[in-house]
């Protein structure tokens, strides 16, 4: 009885202190960030409408078709964004495009052959700079296979994305480029760019996302983790735990001085 | 990737609660409890894409959802990775939701699913970090306490308690955080993690009882 008595009473004062223990708080940053992006994410399709009403009037069933067509073409004239413009090139040798052999040295040609989906390999030592309008910034490094991104449009596909087999691609964000977004894809994860400044890096069953500032989301199979601000973070082809240090000075250096080759060009 | 809420099946967030492995769906309409709803014109205009409507219903319910996802987890980076998700979820489905009903329950179910999802991925993430416990996010003591080494004393009991909830497996933690932490009924609970009512009281006290005996140890 008396055990009852205690363990009863043991009880109640454990409920009283769970009862008092403190909130825990969202820190101000995340919560302002998250804020936001709750405010102004779009409206996925299937909302609640309000578009009830009069009927349409009737018109010519050719005519407005005609018209509807020739809206969507201008539309998607007017719509394609600017291609991706090569900045700066660094280094010799041969880089092959899709198969192709194109000389570092003849930057003209090579910006013909850099389309879309193309695949890139860049021979060692190389560098390459390529930029869309006052948006994005991309710097392939030396040794990088990758497949070119897309163009970013003006109102449709305002988000785009490129494969990084191997090697390492550095990018730096301009402010128009806000509400846009940049995929970088390797095997092991998706680095997801929202505006910021980062390294996407790929070695044989490595993926590492090093980010100088804002913040990247990076995806995997499992699990999505935002990487932070002089962080870097690895995941491992063969399941190995991921990996979150802090950004190495190499890595620091290398981005700062994209943000300083980038800052005219984005107006930073 | 999978999609962090798959075991959702579609449901309606405005009746349906998420179902958890092995429950059953419980297509009762559910109330907030103790926790003030949201009153029904901003959620309406919420549900519509109003900026302003959406920044109310943001600060209405983001406090508390953190709350429930830093204490199911507790480590902060991890709970603010998962309550960012659960928000943009949360975003994605606000044009289905009943403007009729509280959609409270509905967050917590969502939170609550995320956070399980979490720690069933990598179970081993969880077992290294509840070790040491993130206090970050959380008070500390008052400097101008009127009685400092109460305070303290106090403090001392509350981290003892805390890291005691955070040894409990994840069903007895939920079932902790939602009754004792946050308030909630049984019912709602039961409701929200897809079980009976008696069945979410037993384990309830299953809990406590296991919380008390992780104490003696600690």
């Amino acid at each position: 009885m008396s055990d009852k008595h205690d363990r009863t009473r043991r009880l109640e004062r454990l409920r009283s202190v769970l009862a008092g223990l403190p909130r825990p708080r969202p820190q101000a940053g995340f919560r302002e960030r998250v804020h936001a992006e709750f405010v102004r994410a779009p409206m996925p399709s299937g909302g609640r409408s309000h578009a009830e009403g009069a009927a349409a009037p009737r018109w010519p069933r050719l005519a407005t078709l005609a018209a509807a067509a020739a809206i969507v073409a201008i539309a998607w004239l007017l719509d394609a964004g600017p291609a991706w413009r090569v900045l700066a090139v660094q280094g010799q040798g041969i880089v092959r495009v899709d198969g192709r052999d194109v000389p570092l040295t003849d930057p003209a040609q090579l910006a013909r052959a850099l389309r879309p989906g193309a695949v890139v390999q860049l021979p060692l030592g190389a560098q390459l700079d390529m930029q869309v309008s006052r948006t994005i910034r991309l710097q392939l490094v030396g040794g990088s296979r990758v497949t070119m991104p897309q163009r970013l449009a003006r109102w449709s596909h305002r988000s785009s994305s490129m494969a990084l087999e191997s090697g390492e691609v550095r990018i730096t964000t301009g402010p128009a480029f806000r509400r846009r977004r940049f995929e970088v894809r390797t095997p092991e994860a998706r680095a997801i760019v929202t505006g910021t400044t980062l390294a996407v890096m790929r070695q044989p069953d490595v993926s590492c996302v090093c980010v100088l500032e804002g913040g990247v989301t990076m995806r995997t199979a499992k699990a999505s983790s935002l990487v932070r601000a002089e962080s870097r973070r690895s995941v491992f082809r063969d399941g190995s735990p991921p990996l979150l240090e802090p950004i190495l000075a190499m890595e620091r250096m290398k981005l700062e001085m994209l943000q300083d080759q980038a800052a005219e060009s984005l107006r930073r | 990737m999978r999609d962090l809420f798959a075991d959702d099946h579609g449901a309606n967030p405005a009746v349906e609660p998420v179902v958890p492995e092995g429950g059953s769906v419980a297509a009762r309409p559910l109330t907030a409890g103790h926790w003030t709803p949201i009153d029904g014109e901003t959620l309406r205009q919420a549900s519509q894409g109003d900026p302003e409507a959406l920044g109310r219903f943001f600060e209405h319910h983001f406090d508390r959802i953190f709350a429930v996802v830093h204490r199911l987890i507790g480590d902060v980076h991890s709970s603010e990775d998962i309550t960012q998700e659960v928000f943009l979820k949360i975003r994605r489905h606000i044009a289905r939701l009943d403007i009729e009903r509280d959609p409270a329950p509905w967050l917590y179910t969502v939170a609550v699913n995320a956070c399980r999802d979490h720690c069933r991925s990598a179970p081993w993430r969880w077992m290294k970090r509840s070790a040491p416990l993130d206090t970050e996010a959380v008070e500390r003591i008052r400097s101008d306490s009127p009685d400092p080494e109460q305070e303290l004393l106090d403090s001392e009991e509350r981290l003892r308690v805390r890291k005691a909830v955070a040894t409990l497996p994840m069903d007895l933690r939920i079932s902790v955080t939602l009754h004792d932490l946050e308030g909630l009924p049984h019912e709602q609970i039961a409701q929200i993690t897809g079980t009976s009512h008696d069945a979410a009281r037993k384990r309830h006290s299953r809990a406590l009882r296991l919380l008390a005996a992780r104490l003696e140890e600690l």
